[in-house]
């Protein structure tokens, strides 16, 4: 995937009418599909998963012949958020001294 | 903020200290490919052997940067909210004072949330999209994607996909080390990440439930990933190298057993999650089997499931997975809601554990 180190990369919403379709679409264009590729029903009855593609993926999964039976909607440019994301990490360590520790976020009551 | 690999190791050790009472630090034997140690924190009142277990691991997947967060954040709730003898609120769903004390006295929490902090090291500082854990390239392969081994491909259940399904069934596992997401590495369990993981399982045979936790869909797993599940005939399952050609296939009228006992301890195990999330902010995770679209093998949570069906002596464990949000690393705002949300499943099922799984109230 070394072709790939510069582009970004996208995270896609996957929805079609039903199982089959939605499998022969990744069947063909084979997308990163997360942790387990499971599928979850969408609110209008069909069936979705998030996948992730690069941005020349993108445009070869639309011209997909299964993506006539899909439709792909990019929702995150993860490359693009996670530099983002970067900036919200912990830099050095905020429990270094040993009486640190952290507060959860549970309300205590 | 995110924590950093450090600061998470930094966070136990300190929880560890602030309790030594109710906690009880642990420290796996495998140093990672980079020579980072990890760290598993029992949170409980009672000793290791006294109490049954859950273990809540985290961070088998790099990139996916809430689920160890989520980890730290209810140790230090659960111990707080002990220590000042309060309950704990998240959102919408609430545990009460007499909850939390009952919660640690009955049940041993070992929370492992950083699993693979080489991965997460290099996704926060140099590749966000990163998943593996960070073994060296094979000899000869140079390309950045040769490097690591996908963890949750790398446990031994039916590890070698090639010679256990069916040709046609596309696991979603590789044997191609330059595989970005999805390598299952050189061998099974070859990982010092995953070595870790089966260690804590052999060391503490009281744990009876494991929660690995992940992101994003959300969703929450139950049994089995590798075949639809059928509870008709007992021969039928992953031991059975008869079925080695025909594994994996959807609706051939083959699959992974599980009695109807178990699935539906299962299912309603996984539900007690569910509401208890669903609480928090009305966002539905949904519970499904682990087996969606397609098999996977080498996968923590079938792991663990499958221990007592190949060793009978061994404790049988209830595995699921958590998958947590919906995008992997959201802004912290939104993180710290679905900390939240991962927070109040694990306090649900801790304490509804005892209760569906021996049924004492049926
Ligand atoms: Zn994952």
């Amino acid at each position: 995937m070394s072709e790939h180190d510069d582009e970004p990369v996208y995270r896609c919403h996957v929805v079609a009418a039903t199982t089959d379709a939605l499998r022969e679409f990744i069947d063909e264009v084979r997308p990163d599909t997360g942790c387990r590729p499971v599928a979850r029903k969408t609110a209008d009855g069909g069936v979705g998963i998030d996948v992730y593609l690069h941005e020349s993926r993108l445009a070869q999964a639309r011209s997909a012949k299964s993506a006539a039976a899909v439709d792909i909607t990019p929702v995150e440019n993860t490359t693009e958020n996670w530099q983002a994301r970067t900036r919200e990490v912990g830099q050095g360590n905020r429990f270094a001294t040993r009486g640190d520790h952290p507060h959860g976020l549970g309300r205590k009551e | 903020m995110y924590l950093n690999v450090t600061e998470i190791e930094s966070a136990i050790t300190n929880l560890n200290v602030a309790h030594p009472e109710t906690t009880q630090l642990i420290e796996p034997p495998h140093a990672t490919h980079e020579g980072r140690t990890t760290q598993v924190l029992r949170v409980g009142t009672r000793a290791a052997d006294e109490a049954d277990g859950i273990l809540a691991l985290g961070g088998l997947h790099a990139r996916e940067w809430v689920p160890p967060d989520a980890l730290v954040s209810l140790a230090a709730d659960l111990l707080e909210a002990h220590a000042g003898g309060t309950g704990l609120r998240y959102g919408g769903t609430a545990f009460t004072a007499a909850q939390i004390a009952t919660l640690l006295d009955t049940v041993n929490l070992f929370f492992f949330p950083c699993a693979n902090p080489d991965g997460r090291a290099h996704s926060q500082t140099v590749a966000g999209n990163w998943r593996k854990n960070r073994r060296p390239a094979p000899p000869g392969l140079g390309g950045p994607s040769c490097v690591g081994v996908d963890l949750n491909r790398n446990f031994d259940f039916l590890w070698d996909h090639t010679a256990k399904f069916a040709a046609d069934s596309d696991v979603h596992t590789s044997a191609d080390p330059c595989d970005p997401q999805q390598y299952r590495g050189p061998a099974v369990a070859s990982e010092p990440e995953t070595r870790n993981v089966v260690w804590v399982l052999d060391t503490f045979p009281r744990i009876r439930w494991h929660v690995d936790v992940h992101s994003a869909v959300p969703v929450i797993l139950h049994s089995w990933g590798d075949d639809q599940n059928q509870s008709t005939k007992s021969a039928d399952n992953f031991t059975n190298p008869a079925l080695d050609t025909v594994r994996g296939r959807r609706n051939d009228g083959i699959g992974e057993f599980i009695t109807t006992h178990d699935l539906d301890t299962a299912v309603r195990l996984a539900q007690r999650m569910h509401d208890a999330i669903f609480g928090v902010r009305s966002f539905d995770y949904g519970v499904e089997q682990a087996y969606g679209l397609y098999p996977t093998s080498g996968a923590s949570d079938d792991y663990a499931f499958s221990r007592h069906v190949v060793e009978p002596d061994d404790t049988k464990l209830f595995a699921f997975t958590i998958e947590c949000g919906t995008s992997q690393q959201p802004t912290f705002g939104e993180a710290e809601n679905v900390i939240r949300e991962v927070s109040a499943g694990l306090v649900a099922f801790a304490l509804g554990a005892h209760d569906i799984t021996d049924g004492t109230h049926p």
